[in-house]
C-alpha cells in the first residue's frame, strides 16, 4: 500500500513488560498524550512508512475477534474517542500486550499508540498504529564549546533497527461519516502487521504472539493463492528476461530454491535483491506492482509444491530433461547451443538405468 | 609591371597585408567569443589556433608570373594574406561562415565544398570553404594603414579535412619530385579513397553530435517541465537550472531516456496529495524547494531499487523523499 502525506495527530506511550513481570512491578502507564515536535513526528512517520508502505515486510492479517472489548474494537474506537477515551483504551491495550508477552525471546519495552491521517493509495484516510518498540542502547553525543561528551542511554526508541519494532496498523477503508458508531466492523479496515520474527519460519510462539495472542488476528487466508500468484509472476518475468537461455535456466533454479528456503514471508523487493541481477530488479518490482503485489505476504507453498519438487527443461525436439530441484543445479550444465540446432549439456554421473 | 616592380609593390604592402590578416582574425575571434560568451570555449572550438600568414614573396611572384599570367595580380590574387580556421565538425564551418558574411568588410565565398560535392558527385578530393574578404574603405589596425579593397583569404575546414589537405598538399600539389605516372595514379587513387573516408567520418561525427545534442535537449526539457509542474502545483517560483537538478540528471542519465515531459505530467496528476505535501515540506527543507523533486519523484516511482545506488548527495534527503512518496526504504539504504 502506498502511504503518503502522513500526519500524526495524537500519540501516547506506555511501558510494556513480560507477562511474568507484571505482578513484580506493574508497568508504568501514562495518563497524558505525548507532545511530539515536528522532527519527532517526522521520525515516527518515517518508521511507519518504512515498515508498512510499499516495499516493506509487513503482511495483511485478518481480524479473528472483533467483538466488544476485543483488541480490534478497542483500537478502532480510539479513532473517534475523546482524549480521555483514547488514553483509557491505550492503557487497556498496553496491559493486554504485557499479558501476551510470555514467549522466550520477548523483551519488555514501550507501546506507542499513534493516531493520524494519511493518503492510502491516494485516498485520504485515518489510521491507528500500535508500535511495540524495544529499547535500544546508544550513546548520546553532547557538544559544548571545547569538547564532545558521550553519555550512555539505555532507553532509546525507534532507532534504525527494524528488529526492535513491531507494528499493528489499522487503516480505515470505510469511514463512519460522522455517525457515532459504538463498534466498528473488520471490513471497514485494512489491518497490517510488521514483525521481523514473522519473516522466517520456525519462530513459533514468538512470531505469533503479537498478531495472534495480542491482536487476535490470523494470517491472511489466501496465502497459498498469493504464493502461487507470485510464483507465476516471477516465472513469467524470468521467461521474458533478455538473457541467455543458460542463465534463464539458472534463474529458474534460483527461483525454486528461494521458494524452498526456510522463510515465512515473500516480498518482491527482497526477492529481486536476493535472486535477480541488479539491472533487472526495478523492472521486476514494476511488474509486481502492475500485478498488485507491493508488500510482503505469508508464504504457503501448497499450490506450487509440485513445481518446486523438480526442475525441468524442454527442448524444441520435444526431449524433456528433469531432475529433483535440489540436484539440478549441480548436476546439469548447459554448454551452449550450436548453429546446427544441437544443445550441448553436461550431466554429472554415469548412466545407471533405463526405467 | 615587370618582375622587379611587382616584387617591390608586393613587399611595400606586406605590413598592410599583415595588419589585415590580424584584423580579420581578431574580428572573427571577437565575434566567436560573443557567441560562446567565453574565451575558453572559443579556444576549445578552434582545433588549431588561427595564425594569419602573408604569402612569401617568391610564392606570390611564381603564382603571378609563372602559373598563370594575370593583368593585375596585386588585385586578382586573393591569398596574399590568409588565415585558416580549423574546427571539429562540419556544422561548425557554417558558424564561422556566417560571421564572415556579416563582418565589417565585403565578403565573397570562393569555394563552397558542399556545392562542389554536388557538382562533382563522383569526385573525392580537397574540401574546404574559402572566403575572400576585402576592406570596404581605407582603415587602420594597430597603427598600420590598410588600403581599401585589400583581399584576405579565409579557409574554414574540419580537422579531418585539414589532415587530408596537409597530406594531399605534400603528395599531390607540390611533389618534391615528379613521380612515374603509374605511381602517381596509385597515389591519386589513395587520396580519393582518403577523401571519401574523411567525408564519411565527418558525417559520422555529425551524427554523434546530433545524438548528444538530442539527449541534452531532452534532459533540459524534462527539467523545464519539472519546474513548470512544480510552479503549477505549489504556486511558488521554480528554477529549472539548479545544481541539484544537474547532479540528479547526471547521476541518472541512463534512466532519463524512459521519461518524457508528458509522463512527468501524468505522474504529478495521479498524485492528489502532492500539493499539500510539497507545501508542507518546502517550508521545512531546501530540498523540497527545488523543482527537480517532480522529476526525481517520477524516477523513484519507476526505479526504487536503482536510485539509491547512484544517489549523488547526502542519502538522508533521499530516505526522507522515499517516505514522502510512501515507499519503504527497507533494505535499500
Amino acid at each position: 500500500m502506498n502511504i503518503t502525506n502522513l500526519d500524526i495527530t495524537r500519540v501516547i506511550a506506555h511501558e510494556v513488560v513480560r507477562a511474568s513481570q507484571i505482578t513484580e512491578r506493574p508497568p508504568v502507564l501514562s495518563d497524558d498524550l505525548v507532545a511530539l515536535d515536528v522532527k519527532g513526528k517526522a521520525l515516527v512517520g518515517r518508521r511507519l512508512v518504512d515498515t508498512v508502505a510499499s516495499g516493506s515486510h509487513c503482511v495483511d492479517v485478518t481480524v479473528a475477534d472483533s467483538g466488544i472489548g476485543s483488541p480490534f474494537d478497542k483500537a478502532t474506537a480510539m479513532l473517534d474517542a475523546d482524549d480521555e477515551g483514547f488514553v483509557a483504551n491505550s492503557k487497556h491495550l498496553a496491559n493486554s500486550l504485557s499479558t501476551a508477552q510470555t514467549a522466550g525471546p520477548i523483551k519488555s519495552g514501550s507501546a506507542l499508540f499513534v493516531q493520524g491521517t494519511c493518503s492510502a493509495d491516494g485516498n485520504a484516510t485515518r489510521f491507528l498504529a500500535i508500535i511495540k518498540a524495544d529499547s535500544d542502547q546508544a550513546l548520546y553525543k553532547g557538544v559544548n564549546e571545547e569538547s564532545i561528551t558521550l553519555t550512555y542511554v539505555s532507553d532509546m526508541l525507534l532507532g534504525e533497527s527494524q528488529r526492535l519494532i513491531k507494528i499493528a496498523f489499522f487503516i480505515e477503508d470505510e469511514s463512519t461519516d460522522g455517525a457515532q458508531l459504538t463498534t466498528r466492523q473488520p471490513d471497514d479496515f485494512s489491518v497490517k502487521v510488521f514483525d521481523h520474527l514473522m519473516q522466517t519460519s520456525g519462530n513459533g510462539d514468538a512470531a505469533a504472539y503479537f498478531y495472534s495472542t495480542f491482536l487476535k488476528c490470523e494470517l491472511s487466508h489466501n496465502a497459498a493463492r498469493q504464493t502461487k500468484r507470485f510464483y507465476e509472476v516471477v516465472r513469467s518475468f524470468i521467461d521474458e528476461m533478455p538473457v541467455r537461455q543458460a542463465d534463464r535456466v539458472a534463474l529458474h533454479g534460483d527461483l525454486i530454491s528461494y521458494f524452498r528456503q526456510n522463510r515465512a514471508t515473500l516480498e518482491p523487493r527482497a526477492f529481486a535483491q536476493d535472486v535477480l541481477p541488479q539491472a533487472h530488479q526495478d523492472a521486476f518490482v514494476r511488474k509486481c506492482r502492475e500485478e498488485g503485489i507491493t508488500q510482503a505476504f505469508s508464504k504457503e507453498v501448497d499450490l506450487v509444491k509440485g513445481k518446486l519438487r523438480r526442475q525441468s527443461i524442454r527442448f524444441s525436439s520435444s526431449v524433456t530433461l528433469y531432475a529433483p530441484s535440489e540436484v539440478f543445479r549441480d548436476a546439469v550444465k548447459i554448454i551452449g547451443t550450436s548453429e546446427d540446432g544441437w544443445t550441448e549439456l553436461k550431466i554429472r554421473g554415469s548412466i545407471e538405468a533405463m526405467p | 609591371m615587370n618582375e622587379t616592380e611587382l616584387k617591390n609593390a608586393f613587399e611595400a604592402r606586406r605590413p598592410a597585408l599583415d595588419a589585415l590578416g590580424r584584423w580579420v582574425t581578431h574580428t572573427v575571434l571577437g565575434a566567436l567569443e560573443q557567441d560562446f560568451n567565453s574565451k575558453a570555449a572559443v579556444a576549445k572550438f578552434l582545433q588549431i589556433p588561427p595564425t594569419p600568414r602573408v604569402k612569401e614573396t617568391d610564392s606570390f611572384l611564381e603564382k603571378a608570373l609563372v602559373r598563370k599570367r594575370r593583368s593585375d595580380p596585386l588585385s586578382e590574387i586573393t591569398d596574399q594574406v590568409g588565415v585558416r580556421f580549423v574546427v571539429l565538425l562540419l556544422e561548425d564551418i557554417d558558424r564561422i561562415g556566417k560571421i564572415l558574411e556579416s563582418g565589417p568588410w565585403t565578403a565573397q565565398k570562393d569555394r563552397d565544398f558542399q556545392q562542389e560535392r554536388l557538382e562533382k558527385a563522383d569526385y573525392f578530393a580537397y574540401q574546404s570553404d574559402h572566403f575572400v574578404v576585402r576592406t570596404r574603405a581605407e582603415q587602420s589596425f594597430e597603427g598600420v594603414v590598410i588600403p581599401a579593397g585589400l583581399p584576405c583569404e579565409i579557409q574554414i575546414r574540419t580537422i579531418l579535412q585539414h589532415a587530408y589537405a596537409e597530406m594531399a598538399h605534400s603528395s599531390s600539389y607540390k611533389p618534391p619530385v615528379k613521380l612515374p605516372e603509374a605511381d602517381q595514379k596509385h597515389i591519386n587513387r589513395s587520396l580519393a579513397k582518403g577523401s571519401a573516408l574523411i567525408e564519411t567520418t565527418d558525417d559520422v561525427f555529425g551524427e554523434i553530435k546530433k545524438r548528444l545534442r538530442d539527449y541534452n535537449e531532452s534532459v533540459a526539457a524534462l527539467l523545464v517541465r519539472s519546474s513548470e509542474l512544480y510552479r503549477e502545483i505549489t504556486g511558488e517560483p521554480a528554477n529549472p537550472n539548479t545544481v541539484l537538478g544537474e547532479l540528479i540528471a547526471e547521476a541518472y542519465r541512463g534512466l532519463l531516456k524512459d521519461v518524457t515531459p508528458d509522463k512527468l505530467k501524468a505522474w504529478a496528476d495521479e498524485r492528489h496529495w502532492l500539493k499539500a505535501t510539497l507545501l508542507k515540506k518546502r517550508a521545512e527543507s531546501v530540498f523540497y524547494r527545488d523543482s527537480v523533486v517532480i522529476l526525481l519523484g517520477a524516477l523513484v516511482t519507476e526505479n526504487e531499487m536503482t536510485i539509491p545506488r547512484h544517489w549523488p548527495v547526502d542519502s538522508e534527503y533521499l530516505e526522507d523523499f522515499y517516505g514522502t512518496l510512501g515507499i519503504s526504504t527497507n533494505g535499500l539504504f
